[in-house]
């Protein structure tokens, strides 16, 4: 193996493959993974069949400048996260292409924002003025934003809400 | 530098590694510039906040694909280029395809920032370039492929150092978790839930399967060239190269502790990240085995303090992931600055640290040059060092505090207010890496310059780095 180039390839595929497999393919096995959520359905009929709706165009500016770099969209069961609301389903973003859970909590989480402020005119406000709204912010302003980009993006946060899934654990076991 | 260097498509030899590893450190300069930038943002939001190409997300795009796809693997591919051939007794098979994908590799990084820019992504985390450019880059990689297995087919010596294991290792797997990360999904549909596992094997196994394993093949060829001292254990490193191949692949669900994923998955990641220690260890024992001797190395030789400096970080970052890859532990860190902290740690004090390692010993070499100066060099190495450890420390203390305030219900924005004085240290930290950097590539520029008085380079590598 030391002199011969294809037995390296063929074993560096080979352990490649197997963890591929195990970690990205089986999981497609999993029907817990694959049944989308009434919460799902809803953000399907908003945004995917409706790609022109404020809310499909909101959530497409929330990509564009990054919004999920620093508001993450994932309830975990966790004590962290107790008083987040419901935890984050598998089933919760099957429609979402891509998934905006993101990765960081510079500011808060947005899973159920729309639960939490429901006002658009809020969120209006606070895109222009984030200071003015919530005192010692870090979030920058959206001030150069035209009005009805402001308006898609305050749609689309005030969509982000829970809808009722009768397959839900009630009361989920809160860990660590 | 010969005359014919201002040609577009050099056939000079190592021409391709000399383009590819000068041209890398704009890649360096630039969007590290904007990490800064960044730092100061989450102190100052209005910085540089006066119009959309500038906010905060495309910004960070730039900054993270920049220094990732850009710097970090130009530096490596370039290193390549030159290492590959030596060891295998022959020449890069072809320069001019070499030099190709160079000029590749410039334009497509300053289309794919200017497109980041303009906010135009694909909104996955590490992998925000949109479809056609992830086309344009999987034909550049595959023309590095090409270059690299045609040169191990005309080789001379039968023989495979280590390096070149992990070389090729590398070049098989780059392509195939590239395009696992990048599937488009607003052609083909992926759950959200799979993309979201897709998005970090391809987060974890592009730092795994790619920086890690060209980084470890430079380390295995600089370590003897500059000390004249053998490899500790040729077996020890075989036994790393084999273990990363098996185990790295499975560490993508770890990104996902807690997450929305089956216990079974979760625990798939979990348990080979625990088993990651053996590769690392396997590098840090033989790089320690080798110098063991002449430990005084570290001190006289900065190309040596480098390497050194990049393994123990190496062992802290290999550490720290497997323990935030807890399920209890990432209850408590996942979110916070403590993983921006330790996302920094393996690409800066390891990675960048080798690839500067690297240009010292092989920038000369090619130039026929010595380095500009060694007390430069120094420099680079001490605000480098010590500004990572500045950022890596206040980031650390930050999440610490933000990830047992939240479970402890505290407001959010008193946890804002209560990080604050660490975002402004880590602002410092940063400083002092960019300065680093900017020290770095005044060196490097100073190296190529034609006017310089030529010193023996025997002299480049041995030449003791003392205080005079």
């Amino acid at each position: 193996m030391e002199r011969n180039t294809t037995k390296l390839i063929v074993l560096s595929l080979f352990f490649f493959a197997v963890g591929f497999v195990a970690t990205v393919l089986l999981p497609f096995m999993d029907q817990g993974l694959m049944r989308p959520t009434p919460t799902a359905e809803y953000r399907k009929e908003l945004i995917l069949d409706q790609p022109d709706s404020p809310e499909a165009r909101g959530r497409a500016l929330y990509m564009q400048y990054g919004c999920q770099y620093c508001h993450s969209q994932w309830v975990r069961p966790v004590l962290a996260d107790e008083r987040l609301g419901p935890v984050l389903r598998a089933g919760d973003s099957y429609y979402d292409a891509p998934h905006l859970h993101g990765s960081a909590r510079i500011g808060p989480d947005l899973l159920w924002v729309g639960d939490r402020i429901p006002d658009k005119g809020w969120h209006i406000q606070h895109l222009i003025d984030p200071q003015g709204v919530v005192e010692g912010s870090i979030m920058p302003s959206y001030n150069w934003l035209t009005e009805e980009e402001l308006e898609a993006l305050a749609a689309y946060m005030v969509s982000l809400k829970y809808i009722e899934n009768p397959d839900d654990v009630v009361d989920p076991q809160y860990r660590y | 530098m010969s005359t014919n260097s201002l040609s577009l498509l050099s056939t000079e030899k190592d021409s391709a590694a000399k383009y590819m590893m000068l041209s890398s450190l704009i890649w360096l300069i630039v969007p590290s510039l904007l990490g800064l930038f960044l730092a100061i943002k989450l102190v100052w939001p209005d910085f540089l906040n006066q119009s959309p190409y500038l906010s905060f997300g495309p910004m960070r795009t730039v900054h993270t694909n920049g220094v990732l796809l850009g710097w970090l693997s130009m530096v490596q591919v370039g290193a390549m280029y030159y290492m590959l051939p030596r060891l295998l007794n022959t020449t890069l098979w072809s320069e001019r395809l070499g030099n190709v994908t160079v000029w590749m590799w410039n334009i497509g990084m300053t289309i794919g920032a200017g497109t980041l820019f303009m906010g135009i992504t694909s909104g996955v985390e590490y992998a925000e370039l949109i479809w056609p450019l992830d086309l344009y880059i999987v034909v550049m990689v595959s023309l590095v492929i090409l270059n690299a297995f045609m040169t191990v087919a005309q080789r001379q010596e039968r023989q495979f150092y280590v390096s070149v294991w992990y070389f090729l290792g590398s070049m098989v797997w780059l392509p195939l978790v590239y395009l696992v990360g990048n599937v488009p999904v607003e052609m083909i549909h992926v759950p959200g839930v799979h993309q979201l596992n897709m998005n970090w094997f391809l987060g974890h196994n592009i730092l795994g399967l790619w920086f890690t394993t060209m980084g470890v093949a430079m380390v295995y060829y600089l370590l003897p060239k500059v000390t004249g001292l053998p490899i500790y254990s040729h077996k020890l490193s075989l036994i790393g190269f084999w273990t990363i191949a098996i185990f790295y692949v499975w560490n993508g669900p770890h990104h996902l502790a807690n997450g929305p994923i089956p216990p079974w998955l979760q625990k798939a990641g979990i348990v080979p990240s625990l088993l990651m220690i053996i590769p690392v260890w396997t590098v840090i024992a033989n790089v320690f085995g080798t110098i063991k001797n002449q430990m005084n190395l570290i001190r006289d030789n900065v190309i040596v303090k480098y390497l050194i400096t990049a393994g123990i970080f190496y062992l802290a970052a290999c550490l720290q992931g497997p323990f935030q890859s807890f399920m209890s532990v990432s209850a408590v860190l996942k979110f916070t600055h403590w993983t921006v902290g330790h996302a920094h740690m393996a690409p800066f004090a390891t990675f960048t640290f080798i690839g500067m390692a690297a240009m010292y010993y092989i920038i000369p070499r090619l130039t026929g040059q010595s380095l500009y100066s060694w007390s430069l060099a120094n420099w680079t190495y001490w605000l480098g060092t010590l500004g990572f450890l500045v950022m890596g420390l206040s980031l650390w203390t930050a999440g610490v505090m933000q990830g047992f305030a939240w479970i402890d219900g505290k407001d959010f924005m008193a946890v804002v207010e209560a990080i604050r004085p660490y975002m402004l240290l880590r602002i410092l930290g940063g400083a002092m890496m960019m300065a680093s950097m900017v020290v770095f590539l005044w060196n490097m520029v100073m190296t190529v310059r034609t006017s310089q008085a030529k010193i023996p380079l025997e002299q480049s590598d041995q030449k003791v780095m003392v205080q005079s």
